[in-house]
Formats: C-alpha cells, sequence, structure tokens
C-alpha cells in the first residue's frame, strides 16, 4: 500500500499532465494582447507538483522497510462485497428503482456485517431474508402510498388543504412505517416465543426497510427529488 | 438593528427551529459514535441543508456540529473511548469520575463546559468577523490568490505527519477543482471530451458528491475494517447529580477562560484543529490545578477541572474556527471546510461583501450559533441517560446506512435530473475509495477538500492578477500584502519540515 499509493499518483499526474498539454490554449475575452495564462496555466503547474512530489515519496517509502500486515481475509471478503454491491446498486438504480434497490442494498450489506464474513453456505438463508426484506418494504411502501393517495382525494373532494400537503403526506407515510415496524417486531417476537431479541437476519431486514421508507419520506415527499421508480410503477 | 431584526425573524420560525433540533439531536448521536466524526456528519446532512431556505439550513449544519463536539465527551466520560479527536483529552479524567461513581456531574459538567465554550467563542467571532471581513476590502486578485494558496498550504502542511503529504493530496483536490469548464474562455478541461462532453461530468467534479465521497463513504469502509472490533454497550453505570455546583464552576474561572482562550485562538488558525486545542488547554489547567497555591482538584485524578478544560477548548475551537471562514473563506478545520462547501452551494460567498450586503444573514448565522449552542446544552442535558444508549447501535447497521445516505445525499442534489445524480453517485464512491486508500496509507483527505474548495478562487484570481499586471507572474511579490500571505504559505511548509529535521 505504501508504494502503490505513491505510483498511483505518478500515474495520475502524468495523465494529468498529459491532459493539461492538450489543452487549447484560448485567449480570454477582451485579452487581445495575451497576457492572461490560459486555462493551461494553473493545471500544469498542478500536475508537476504533483509528479514531483509523488516521486520524492516513492523515493522515501522505497527507503523505508515495507510493512508486512496482512488484512483478516473476511474483512477483505466483506470490502470486496461492499464495493461490489455499491456499484450495483448505483447501476440497477435506475431500472430497478429507489424503493426495492435501496432495501435490498441496505439488507445485504446489514446481513453479512452481522456475520462479519461472506460464504457461499450463508446463500440459502440470506436468500430467503432478501425475499422477505422485499416483500415487506414493498407492502410498507404500498400501504403508505395509499394512505396517502386517501388522504390526497379526501383533501380535494372536501377542499381541505392540510390533506393534500406535502408536509401531512411525509407525516402520514412516517406513521403507518413506524406503525407496520412495530407490527412487525411484536409478530416476529410472538413466533419466537417472546424471546427479547429477533435474528440477525430480521433485524437488516427491518432496519432496511425503515431506513429506506424514511429515505422516500424526506427526499421524495418532502424535498420533491425524483427518485427512480423501476420496476413500481404504482 | 433593522439588519439585526431582520436575522431574528429568519431564524425563529418553526421550520428553522425544528431543523435546527433535529440537527442537533443527530449531532449528538454521530458525536457519541465512535468512528462517526462531526465533519462526516455536516457532509451527510448537506443534501438536506441544500432544499431549505438559507438560514435554515445552515441553523441545521451548526446543529450538527456543535452536537457532534459535544456528543464525542458521552463515550469519552462513560467507556474510555473518545467519539472524535475533539474529545481525546476528556478521557484523561472523564473515565476516572466514571469509575468514582461520578459519570453523571463529568456528563454534566461536559456539556456545561462546552456550552459556555461556544457562547464565549460565539462572541468572539461577533466581534472580530466583522474586522478581518473589512481587512479584506484592500484585496484585489494578486492578495485573494495568496491567500487561497495560504489557505491551502497550511491546512497541507498541518494536517499530515509528513507535509509532502499534505501538499500532495492538497495538489490532488486542486487538479479536480481545474476539471471542467474554464471560467474564463469557456473551453473543456476534461479527458475525452469527444466521450463526457455531453456527461454531467463535463461540468467537473461537484463539491457535495466530492464531500460526501471523502468524509462519508471512505469512512464507512474504514469502519468496515474494525467491525470485528467488540460491540460497544452503554456501560450499567449510575447516572445523577449532573449539574456541577455553581461554586465549583466559578472556582474554575481560570482554568475556563485560558481555554476558551486557547479554543478560539487554535480554532482561528487554518488548520490546526481541536484535537491540537484539547491538549493544549488540558496541560495548562494542570499547571494551574498543580501548583502550591491552588485549591482546586489536581487534573488528572479524575475531576471536573480535567473535564472543563478540553471541553471548553474543543467547543471554542468552533467559533474561532467560523472566524476566518465567514471573514476570509479560508476555512479553520476540516468541519467548517465542509461548512464552508455547504455556504458555497447555497449561494452565500464569504468575505466584506458577505457583511456589507448581507448583514442580515450573517446576523441570522450568529444567532442560529447562538441557538445552537442553547440546544446543545438543553438536548444534552435532558437527555443525558437517553444519548449513552446510543452506543448500544451496531456496526453493522451503521455502516451501510452510512453508505446509502451518502449515495442518495449525492444523488439528491441534483433534483429531478435522474442521470445526473446517478453519475454523482459514481463521483461519491469514487471519491469515498480515494479517500479510503489515502486514509490507509496516511495521507490526509482535509487538503483535498480545500484543493477542490480554494482552486476555484485560486485560480480565478491568479488569472485576474496576471492579466492585470500586463502578464507580469512576479506580480503577487510586488504587491506587500500578497508578498506576506505568500512568505507565510512557504513558512507554514518549511517550518514544520525544519522542525523535524532538527529532531531527526
Amino acid at each position: 500500500m505504501r508504494r502503490i499509493i505513491p505510483i498511483a499518483f505518478i500515474l495520475a499526474s502524468l495523465l494529468y499532465l498529459l491532459l493539461s498539454f492538450s489543452l487549447e490554449q484560448k485567449r480570454m475575452i477582451g485579452d487581445e494582447l495575451g497576457w492572461d495564462p490560459g486555462p493551461r496555466a494553473l493545471p500544469l503547474g498542478t500536475g508537476l507538483l504533483m509528479l514531483g512530489l509523488s516521486l520524492y515519496l516513492l523515493f522515501k517509502e522505497w527507503k523505508a522497510a515495507p510493512a508486512a500486515k496482512v488484512g483478516d481475509p473476511a474483512i477483505l471478503r466483506l470490502i470486496v462485497l461492499t464495493l461490489i454491491v455499491t456499484v450495483l446498486y448505483i447501476v440497477a438504480f435506475k431500472p430497478v428503482g429507489f424503493i426495492l434497490a435501496t432495501a435490498l442494498f441496505l439488507f445485504t450489506l446489514g446481513y453479512f456485517n452481522y456475520k462479519q464474513d461472506v460464504r457461499l453456505a450463508m446463500t440459502a438463508d440470506f436468500i430467503k431474508g432478501l425475499a422477505g426484506c422485499a416483500a415487506f418494504t414493498l407492502f410498507v411502501y404500498s400501504a403508505g402510498k395509499w394512505v396517502t393517495r386517501f388522504f390526497f382525494t379526501l383533501g380535494r373532494q372536501t377542499r381541505q388543504q392540510l390533506f393534500t400537503g406535502r408536509v401531512f403526506a411525509a407525516g402520514v407515510s412516517l406513521a403507518v412505517c413506524v406503525l407496520f415496524l412495530f407490527l412487525a417486531v411484536f409478530l416476529l417476537k410472538r413466533l419466537r416465543g417472546g424471546r427479547a431479541s429477533l435474528s440477525k437476519s430480521a433485524v437488516s431486514a427491518l432496519t432496511a426497510t425503515g431506513t429506506t421508507e424514511i429515505l422516500y419520506i424526506c427526499f421524495k415527499q418532502l424535498f420533491l427529488v425524483s427518485l427512480a421508480s423501476g420496476l413500481i410503477f404504482w | 438593528m433593522e439588519a439585526f431584526l431582520s436575522g431574528l425573524a429568519m431564524v425563529f420560525t418553526v421550520e428553522t427551529i425544528l431543523w435546527l433540533s433535529l440537527g442537533e439531536v443527530l449531532g449528538i448521536i454521530l458525536g457519541a459514535l465512535p468512528g462517526l466524526t462531526a465533519t462526516m456528519g455536516i457532509a451527510l446532512m448537506l443534501p438536506i441543508c441544500f432544499q431549505l431556505p438559507k438560514v435554515t439550513g445552515i441553523a441545521m449544519l451548526l446543529g450538527v456540529y456543535c452536537g457532534a463536539i459535544c456528543g464525542a465527551s458521552i463515550p469519552a466520560i462513560l467507556l474510555g473511548i473518545p467519539g472524535n479527536p475533539n474529545a481525546i483529552a476528556t478521557v484523561l479524567d472523564g473515565l476516572p469520575m466514571t469509575k468514582k461513581g461520578l459519570a453523571g456531574q463529568a456528563l454534566g459538567g461536559a456539556v456545561v463546559a462546552s456550552f459556555i465554550g461556544g457562547i464565549g467563542s460565539m462572541i468572539v467571532l461577533i466581534l472580530f468577523s466583522p474586522i478581518v471581513a473589512r481587512f479584506t476590502l484592500a484585496f484585489g486578485p494578486a492578495e485573494k490568490a495568496a491567500l487561497a494558496l495560504i489557505g491551502l498550504t497550511v491546512i497541507a502542511s498541518v494536517s499530515a505527519k509528513n507535509i509532502a503529504k499534505g501538499v500532495l493530496t492538497g495538489c490532488l483536490g486542486l487538479a479536480l477543482a481545474l476539471m471542467g469548464m474554464d471560467p474564463f474562455t469557456n473551453s473543456l478541461r476534461i479527458p475525452f471530451p469527444s466521450l463526457l462532453a455531453r456527461t454531467p461530468l463535463a461540468g467537473g467534479v461537484k463539491l457535495v458528491p466530492a464531500l460526501i465521497g471523502l468524509f462519508g463513504i471512505s469512512q464507512a469502509f474504514f469502519d468496515l475494517e474494525r467491525i470485528k472490533e467488540r460491540q460497544l454497550a452503554p456501560p450499567q453505570v449510575k447516572i445523577e447529580n449532573i449539574f456541577p455546583p455553581l461554586k465549583k464552576i466559578l472556582q474554575m474561572w481560570r482554568i475556563i477562560l485560558e481555554s476558551l482562550g486557547i479554543g478560539t485562538l487554535i480554532g482561528a488558525i487554518p488548520g490546526t484543529g481541536a484535537s491540537i486545542a484539547v491538549f493544549l488547554s488540558y496541560e495548562r489547567a494542570k499547571k494551574i490545578t498543580h501548583s502550591p497555591k491552588s485549591k482546586l482538584d489536581k487534573v488528572g485524578t479524575g475531576c471536573l477541572e480535567g473535564i472543563f478544560a478540553p471541553e471548553v477548548s474543543n467547543n471554542a475551537v468552533m467559533g474561532g474556527a467560523l472566524i476566518p471562514t465567514l471573514s476570509l473563506g479560508i476555512p479553520g478545520d476540516s468541519g467548517t471546510a465542509v461548512l464552508l462547501g455547504g455556504l458555497l452551494i447555497m449561494g452565500i460567498v464569504p468575505g466584506h461583501q458577505l457583511f456589507e450586503q448581507n448583514l442580515s444573514l450573517v446576523y441570522g448565522i450568529f444567532i442560529s450559533l447562538f441557538l445552537a449552542n442553547l440546544f446543545m446544552a438543553t438536548f444534552q442535558l435532558l437527555g443525558v441517560r437517553i444519548f449513552p444508549k446510543v452506543l448500544a447501535i451496531p456496526m453493522a447497521i451503521l455502516i451501510p446506512v452510512v453508505i446509502i445516505l451518502s449515495l442518495i445525499g449525492a444523488y439528491a442534489i441534483e433534483g429531478q435530473a435522474i442521470m445526473a445524480g446517478i453519475t454523482n453517485m459514481g463521483v461519491a464512491l469514487l471519491l469515498g475509495l480515494i479517500g479510503y486508500v489515502l486514509k490507509k496509507g496516511d495521507y490526509p483527505i482535509t487538503p483535498i477538500v480545500l484543493g477542490l474548495i480554494l482552486g476555484g478562487m485560486l485560480e480565478e484570481n491568479f488569472r485576474r492578477a496576471v492579466k492585470l499586471a500586463g502578464g507580469n507572474y512576479f506580480v503577487f511579490f510586488t504587491k506587500p500584502i500578497a508578498l506576506v500571505f505568500i512568505l507565510l504559505a512557504l513558512f507554514s511548509i518549511v517550518l514544520p519540515w525544519l522542525k523535524k529535521r532538527s529532531r531527526t
């Protein structure tokens, strides 16, 4: 790692210098005499400084004894999984949609983080949890949407502006989400024979649903951000 | 007076009070969770503040900042693990107080001390920032370019053990800031222009996704490495008698005043940060209490004096750091660097013009800061028995939540543009990974942010100065103020290097 970073910096500075040299040296409007240093000056200077410093650091790191430190393979697997899942999330965001993609992303990472490892033997349990999480999230989302629409229609029919406002809609969705999360916790505990703690898979799923809904309420319902709907057309 | 009343009206709205309260609670929770920093909290809240009215957004960010600094004392006192570097010195007397059964008084003392530090430094901020801002009236393009340079070099040299690493990451930030469209000629400065010219990347690297990636995603990956370390749990201690006796506080007047002075001064020097201030204050308090004439309890033995010194100091750093941020546009530490990014995104340009043309907004910021301190004290005292419970939140859940907040935050600033939002997520992830790798290699990431923030100011004024001087590149050495700034910038790099050499 200690040597890789300066080498990466050297490559980046060389690329940056190449980009700077390839820039067209245009003149600023009103600069007939050509006194403006131009768009190339500062990038060139920065690139040269970066190159010099990274060469110096590489030289220093080369002289120092390399630190032989091998990380925990389970942690390494978790980091790689997090990276892959995050890239997949970004790629799938538009086609799959915010609600489903976010819930699945959160469940996947929460589940494996709890297990502190990534193993093939966990697949069956993971897929069961993933399906449960997706179903529960869709249910909570749909319930919230239905109640919000109901109040919206009621507001328009009765000309009650309170019911048609976005703050009210956000409040109603939040209440629906909290209600179903509490119900789910209650039922899951009953299913486990009244034991105090839920399974880690259930905690991951409930957290995924709750976080997804809160983000939806905050950004979509309160701030009117256009979150991709993807597969969920309703 | 009219501006003050207008500022007051901006702050005292239901919306502002609610968002400030939410920011405060979130800040305390973030501060209390080891691994999550105040800077990360502010970065994650930027997309939300972007959607709010200016003063409301700033008030919320200040709430997160205040709350996170004070909240860090909770695990420091109860578990001996600081929530973030601001509370490193609080551990030294906080944990022994908990062991003595005085956890309540230590937690309460930390809140009172933080409040005193916050309000004291706010008064200094109100008194000095307009004066410093007036000073910038004498600045032309050459001086402004030199000022940007000093902001970059000071942070780069102080934030890293190795100056070369700090300057290198500062250059990386600068290189990223210079990508996109040239502000004067509109020519594109991006790699593969034929490919990227029609993508959102043609506009260069946007500040919010970069900040979120560097402070949110990189921290999440960093914390992932420590997921196997033992899960923290709220300690089973009785929390009672939270209010420190007034007589005791009055007896500590010298410690309070000195810590306030140290915190504010250190905060006002760009790049220094709270971790230096808290140790300096702690050492001063140690000297005061260990003198033969002193009637105070000895710092280091588990007493309120050892809590007050660092806690007054770390909250005083905030007000101090806001002085150069608001008056010069040069942040005092990483937290104010992100805060400055937030101000710029909202179209607020710090400096003399802000104080001259938008005084009501300035008053709005000052009043918000006062309320942020007041709410911080109120919420933390009211929730002194509740907030320690957040220590039970497992990292397994927190890490994905931080990553998703970062990604959706980066996405949300684009509002209706889905593809631009998705590009922002990619930028945040890429910069998060770069930040993570750099952190692992002991490279500081704050200079990248400074490079990104100050890059535009540096280039614009550098080119304007050279053009106005008829193409003379030595114009910076002919103007006295610019020359002083350049010498200071050089000094900030050479001095630590010389010190290191003399030590070896």
